[in-house]
């Protein structure tokens, strides 16, 4: 909003289930949720998509432009992870992430999570630790510069 | 090798073999427990609620860690002030291997940025197991290099683009978020 120019209200709910309804009712005009919770409802048209949030265009959704196409440079997605408490024995954590980077090998699990419109990523812990470090302070600069609090 | 130097020396000594014994049981059970584990169920904590999109990422996982590892993987949601609850749950838990969290972005980078009480921190209670979903695994040296440039780019693999903003950069193969609006709506 700030790079666009443009103010909006933010509305906040419990979740992107309930706002995503609130959008299908018409009773909020626009909103921004991850994928999954959208593309459920792209084939019976009960959400029109504005734009997508990440430097490329979806495989999927050719036809829907990204924000950075508007606003150069903008790129924003959502990502999950495993982490254990700290001080969890290295041979634990060496023997989860072989079981999740596994799991997210397997073909089935594959194509559910790109139906669902995720990417799967997998990857070592400390591919992981590099990257939570760089969204932390990325997030911190970010919600510090705008005053986001809550 | 340390077992037969450490025979040898209690031979040495005289010592009945029941104690020798009991001294390589003891010693062979702490060198396993790596090997063991797990040998009972392992808790997926969700610090978001049933059906969220991270909820569905962790039973998903869940079901194919438990046949990789012959143990059950179960969820357990603890939702409540936007994933806090959950958090702070996780990093009070046990280090052993039988509490995992599953937590996306929100609760990891966003929330201890917005909060000064939150009571966990990501870096320093946790430790990273393995991205699932999202964003693609951080640049590697080449994009470290191309980072420094301050450009949109290519990296090797000819795919991913990479976009960059002040110090970090997000990559990404396709979007995973977009804005939407009713139907006719303009």
């Amino acid at each position: 909003m700030r790079a666009a120019g443009i103010e909006m209200t933010h509305v906040p709910y419990r979740g992107a289930t309930a706002a995503v309804n609130e959008i299908v009712a018409g009773h909020v005009p626009v909103g921004f949720t991850g994928m999954s919770s959208v593309v459920p409802l792209l084939a019976d048209k009960r959400v029109r998509l504005l734009a997508t949030s990440t430097s490329s265009r979806a495989s999927q959704l050719p036809d829907v432009p990204t924000v950075a196409e508007t606003v150069p440079g903008f790129s924003f997605v959502p990502w999950c992870a495993l982490l254990v408490p700290a001080h969890t024995p290295p041979e634990i954590v060496a023997r989860l992430n072989t079981a999740a980077v596994t799991a997210l090998k397997d073909p089935t699990v594959r194509a559910r999570l790109a139906e669902l419109g995720f990417e799967v990523v997998g990857g070592t812990p400390e591919q992981l630790a590099v990257a939570v470090r760089a969204e932390f302070a990325r997030m911190g600069d970010l919600i510090r510069a705008a005053n986001i609090r809550e | 090798m340390a077992a037969r130097s450490l025979r040898t020396l209690l031979a040495w000594f005289g010592l009945p073999g029941l104690v020798l014994a009991g001294c390589l049981t003891s010693s062979a059970t702490s060198l396993a427990q790596a090997p063991t584990y797990p040998d009972r169920p392992v808790r997926l904590l969700v610090p978001l609620a049933a059906a969220s999109a991270v909820d569905v990422v962790a039973r998903l996982v869940s079901e194919k860690m438990s046949d990789s590892l012959g143990q059950r993987f179960y969820v357990e949601n603890q939702p409540g002030a936007a994933g806090l609850l959950g958090m702070r749950a996780g990093a009070r838990a046990a280090p052993d291997g039988y509490t995992v969290v599953v937590a996306n972005d929100s609760v990891i980078t966003m929330l201890p940025n917005m909060k000064a009480d939150a009571g966990y921190d990501p870096l320093k209670d946790f430790l990273p197991v393995t991205q699932l979903v999202g964003i693609d695994r951080a640049p590697d040296a080449a994009g470290c290099e191309r980072e420094r440039a301050h450009h949109a780019c290519t990296s090797e693999a000819g795919r991913h683009q990479l976009y960059v903003r002040g110090a970090s950069a997000v990559r990404s193969t396709s979007p995973r978020s977009c804005s939407c609006a009713p139907p006719g709506s303009r």
